[in-house]
């Protein structure tokens, strides 16, 4: 929570010292609506990038980066995301020739 | 953009939030039987919960993945907000193309747990697997964003949008 907290901090700092932007549009806060948008006319009208869409990104990359750093090192264990493109053997005993039939083969007369 | 038909553009929504909230509502099923899995004290019911997950997948979540995929793009093509003008449809779009990705590739864990949970041989503990309750649990707060997105619409044109938007504003005042 508080790295959120840090990169909000930091993203409202920057935004703060966008020239382009008056004030009330960076922080929403102004005029005669929010931040948000019913017809795609008004949000033409918008400036910008908002502060929504960085600390979007930000997050989707930090998750990016997280997913990738898990995938390469294979520190999510049995059940990394490695697992899904992962080439070595997952058959489980079931479907192995050796094993026994399957609970629902047993139950057919 | 082509401007779809009032009549036309409304059945297309309908669509849209039909398959996408269907697809929300199916996965927070899916978070009961993960679950269910994990916390049942009967084997049977812990096995039929991971047997029950593959088929379910197949018909339920992979083609409501894909009518939420299509009907988004069919709305968002068929009206002015466009594909990539406004950044919560780029969003939005870019969280449904993950997460269907990410369930097409999870079919074939949800094929070997599936497998596992069939063999009479596999012990209880092996059985159960906390990955399906840790992947429903994001799939299920990716589809909240952007059902929040696709609700409450926050502000904000692309690039590629203000270019188009000038564009249009050249042609209808010349």
């Amino acid at each position: 929570m508080s790295l959120i907290y840090t990169l909000w901090s930091l993203i409202d700092r920057v935004s703060d010292k966008v020239p382009c932007l008056p004030r009330g549009e960076r922080h929403g806060t102004s005029g005669t609506d929010t931040d948000m948008t019913q017809t795609p006319e008004e949000d033409a009208q918008t400036v910008g990038t908002p502060r929504w869409v960085k600390v979007f990104g930000i997050v989707a990359l930090l998750v990016a980066v997280l997913v990738v750093v898990i995938v390469v090192t294979g520190r999510g264990g049995p059940h990394s995301p490695r697992r899904h493109s992962s080439s070595a053997d997952t058959t489980p005993a079931a479907t192995r020739s050796d094993a026994g039939p399957p609970v629902g083969a047993t139950r057919t007369q | 953009v082509i401007t779809l038909p009032p009549a036309v553009r409304k059945f297309a929504l309908t669509a849209h939030v039909v398959s996408s909230v269907g697809w929300l509502g199916a996965i927070v099923a899916f978070v009961a039987l993960a679950v269910i899995g994990l916390t049942s004290q009967d084997a049977e019911t812990v096995r039929g919960a991971y047997l029950v997950m593959e088929p379910a997948a197949w018909f339920v979540l992979v083609p409501l993945a894909f009518a939420s995929l299509l009907t988004g793009l069919v709305q968002s093509l068929g009206t002015t907000w466009g594909l990539l003008r406004h950044y919560w449809v780029v969003f939005k779009l870019l969280i449904n193309l993950v997460a269907t990705t990410v369930l097409l590739v999870y079919m074939e864990t949800f094929s070997y747990m599936a497998a596992v949970a069939a063999d009479p041989k596999a012990e209880l503990g092996g059985v159960r697997n906390p990955s399906p309750l840790l992947h429903a649990a994001l799939a299920l707060l990716l589809l909240v964003v952007a059902t929040t997105l696709a609700v409450y619409k926050p502000r904000g044109t692309t690039p590629y949008g203000r270019r188009k938007q000038r564009e249009q504003r050249v042609v209808v005042q010349p």
